[in-house]
């Protein structure tokens, strides 16, 4: 981060004991923070400060993480990290399909949020350049994103036009949790949004021609019941 | 089946002889009087005495098999035609002899005496055959309700076989805990318009005011309805409410007395169902008991102790801030962090199991392959997996399965987890899968390590169960295991291997075809 000015954040959290011990964590790690202890408060925080990546809480004592979420994507992108002691798919895709970039459960370790702050920040930044880099490596696997080229350990490897286009996707969002929804939309459209068995297969053949072990699989990660993420350096063993 | 009941109901209801007995008494006569002038015809010497046989054989043949009047109607004819036939057969004064009047006399003195016997003889057999039905109905009815269980399907079983035998529209009320009867099972029939209200006031009205007398009649705008009581050892258990055709006559005696016992029967095999329930309650209510105990001895140390390991080492980082060198204070703040990840994880398998437990977990089924939970369970293992030998073997050609995928991973989860604290750090660590059949996929967790205590295969999935303290767990892991493969409709077990280790086996069965990838995902795809 040297260089650049201090990324600001905005914590929104009604438990004072979790405030502060991302307080201390999160300034020792170069980071500026400001906080919320409700959702509104929160809400009003953003628009003023305009802060570069909110961390939310979603058991909020005025109104729920989701609705607060629902309504900081009608006017803004900034990255938001979900933080919540509700471990349930469905509270996470719901959150997710609202728009927040991660979500996190309680208990976490730092590094683990860390880590996803980082990526977050780095999404969002890249987004608003508006540009990808023309290459793409993660591990032995190359992207050559103007040729429509991909390379495992140099060899060339022939994906098909969907394959390609699901890792396109992936690779645009890299880091960050889709949900089955979120894919089927971008790659298949509207009207497939619900066949999540077809993203699936789709995805079980691009593992089995870029993954050394499609069973263990090191970058195209399984979300249990939720989605995918694609993970591409620094993968966090802990993610749950 | 039911043809047999219905058929065996017709004949409850007996017959007088109709027009067609007396026409076919009249043929016999007439083609015994054929017979006999046959037989003159070609025997010159055949005598009159052999005509009046052959005419009283046709008499006794139509008394013993027709009844009274067609066999009265026999004798007549056959003095007639005995008499203008072979007696006058130029047309003289009819009866006219004493000798004829005599004939006449001993042959209706003899039709009746016959049919009379005969009569009764029928009548015998007739009784005979409908305690048969009877007994056949009865034997039908207490086997069907042998084969079902519980409250509903008794009933639904004796209002069918009621409704087949008396042809009647049938409900069966239970009582309800309030005392209110309610409805339990209904058979309809398509001429009987039933008003269930009235019915039901009728039911709950007999049931408050006379409940232990036997059926009676009740008078309705619609339909002749019989209500009967069913009532068992401990008392009234409900009402069996009969509603007759309003054309079709009230049931006789013998029919009232079949359907009382068909009512006493159900009512034995619902006080049956009702005992069993109150006993699985009971059951139940113990084991819970039981459990709520082990709990909360279990909590109060499982949970205690990594409690107890952060609260000494944070106490410590704070009041000997001084006295620690980096390195004390480092491992202080690791046990914290491990001690708290145990904690964690222990209230998570109790939440677990309790969620699965109360039935509160909804499984989300969604066709997926199986390297999908697989990658999961090993990716939360990373780092326990690191510098363990570990073999996946997953043909490439196994179908898509329908599952619910975080499940599952739980459970591959918990199996490996197990297997890497069980087994020595330079074994390696198995997982297999295969279409065990067409419709059951076999799933195998196994290790090289010291196996399980003897005998204890089937134990080890018990809540609480602990082969030998190996640090964290409750002693839940295996049981929610068990909990989630038996929501998939899956059985679990374990097993020692040759060789030493142990393996863990479950199956997922596997009743619909997996989908087709269409052609229109394809195109839809490619297009843009």
């Amino acid at each position: 981060m040297t260089g650049e000015p201090t990324p600001l954040v905005l914590c929104v959290e009604d438990e004072p004991q979790i405030r502060r011990f991302l307080r201390i964590a999160l300034t020792n790690n170069g980071y500026s923070l400001i906080e919320a202890a409700s959702g509104e408060e929160g809400l009003a925080q953003v628009a003023a400060s305009h802060p570069h990546l909110v961390i939310l809480d979603l058991g909020l004592p005025d109104m729920d993480g989701l609705e607060v979420t629902r309504r900081l994507r009608e006017w803004t992108q900034t990255p938001i990290i979900i933080l919540s002691v509700r471990g349930h798919e469905r509270d996470k895709i719901a959150v997710l399909d609202a728009g927040a970039d991660d979500y996190l459960i309680k208990p976490f370790g730092m590094g683990e949020l860390l880590a996803r702050m980082r990526a977050a920040l780095r999404r969002s930044a890249a987004s608003t350049k508006d540009e990808v880099d023309s290459i793409f490596q993660m591990g032995n696997i190359r992207v050559d994103m103007p040729h429509r080229q991909v390379f495992v350990n140099d060899k060339a490897v022939h994906l098909t036009p969907i394959e390609y286009k699901l890792l396109g996707t992936l690779i645009k969002h890299a880091g960050k949790v889709l949900t089955h929804h979120q894919l089927l939309k971008e790659v298949w459209g509207d009207t497939y949004a619900d066949e999540s068995h077809y993203l699936r297969v789709y995805m079980s053949q691009l593992r089995r021609k870029l993954e050394e072990n499609p069973a263990r699989p090191q970058h195209f990660l399984t979300e249990a019941g939720v989605g995918y993420r694609l993970v591409v350096g620094d993968s966090s063993p802990e993610s749950q | 089946m039911p043809h047999e009941i219905a058929e065996a109901g017709k004949h409850y209801r007996t017959s007088a002889p109709g027009p067609k007995s007396y026409a076919l008494s009249a043929c016999v006569i007439a083609a015994c009087t054929a017979l006999g002038l046959g037989m003159q015809t070609l025997l010159p010497r055949f005598e009159d005495i052999n005509v009046v046989l052959i005419l009283l054989l046709g008499v006794v043949f139509v008394a013993t098999g027709m009844g009274r009047g067609p066999a009265i109607l026999a004798s007549i004819l056959s003095v007639l035609s005995f008499h203008i036939i072979f007696i006058a057969p130029a047309f003289s004064p009819l009866v006219a002899e004493v000798e004829s009047m005599i004939t006449l006399l001993v042959m209706l003195i003899v039709t009746i005496v016959l049919s009379g016997l005969a009569g009764r003889v029928r009548e015998q057999a007739e009784i005979a055959r409908d305690g048969e039905r009877r007994a056949i109905t009865l034997y039908q009815m207490s086997r069907d309700l042998s084969r079902v269980r519980g409250v509903d399907n008794l009933s639904q079983v004796c209002v069918n076989h009621v409704s087949n035998v008396f042809d009647c529209a049938v409900e069966v009320c239970l009582t309800d805990a309030s005392g209110k009867l309610s409805a339990i099972a209904r058979a309809r029939n398509p001429e009987i318009e039933l008003d269930k209200d009235e019915a039901h006031a009728a039911a709950q009205w007999v049931f408050e005011t006379r409940p232990l007398v036997g059926s009676f009649n009740l008078a309705s705008r619609r339909s002749a309805a019989l209500l009967v009581p069913l009532i068992a050892s401990r008392g009234l258990v409900g009402l069996l409410s009969v509603f007759l055709k309003s054309s079709s006559q009230p049931l006789d005696p013998v029919q009232l007395r079949l359907l009382e016992t068909l009512a006493s029967q159900t009512a034995l095999a619902l006080e049956r169902a009702q005992l069993v329930d109150e006993t699985q309650k009971a059951n139940i209510a113990i084991e819970t008991e039981r459990l709520r105990n082990t709990l909360l001895s279990s909590i109060s140390h499982d949970l205690r102790t990594p409690l107890a390991a952060i609260t000494g080492s944070a106490s410590s980082l704070l009041e000997d801030e001084d006295l620690l060198d980096s390195c004390s204070r480092r491992d202080l703040a690791q046990a914290i962090f491990e001690e708290s990840n145990l904690l964690n994880r222990l209230v998570g398998e109790l939440l677990d199991m309790t969620r699965l437990e109360s039935g509160t977990v909804k499984p989300n089924y969604e066709w997926q392959p199986l390297e999908e939970p697989v990658g999961t369970a090993l990716r939360r293992l990373e780092s326990a997996l690191k510098g363990r030998p570990l073999r996946i073997d997953l043909p490439s050609d196994l179908p898509l399965v329908r599952i619910d995928g975080a499940l599952i991973a739980q459970v591959l989860f918990n199996l490996l987890d197990n297997a890497l604290k069980y087994a020595p750090g330079d074994t390696v660590v198995e997982i297999s899968a295969r279409m065990q059949s067409k419709e059951l996929l076999l799933v195998e967790v196994s290790d090289r390590g010291s196996g399980l205590p003897e005998r204890q295969e089937e134990r080890i999935f018990d809540k609480f169960y602990r082969a030998r303290h190996a640090g964290g767990g409750v002693g839940l892991g295996l049981s929610i295991c068990r909990s989630i493969i038996e929501t998939h409709g899956g059985q679990i077990w374990a097993k020692n291997r040759e060789g030493g280790g142990a393996v863990f086996s479950f199956t997922l069965p596997q009743k619909e075809e997996p989908p087709a990838i269409g052609a229109s995902m394809t195109v839809a795809a490619e297009e843009d």
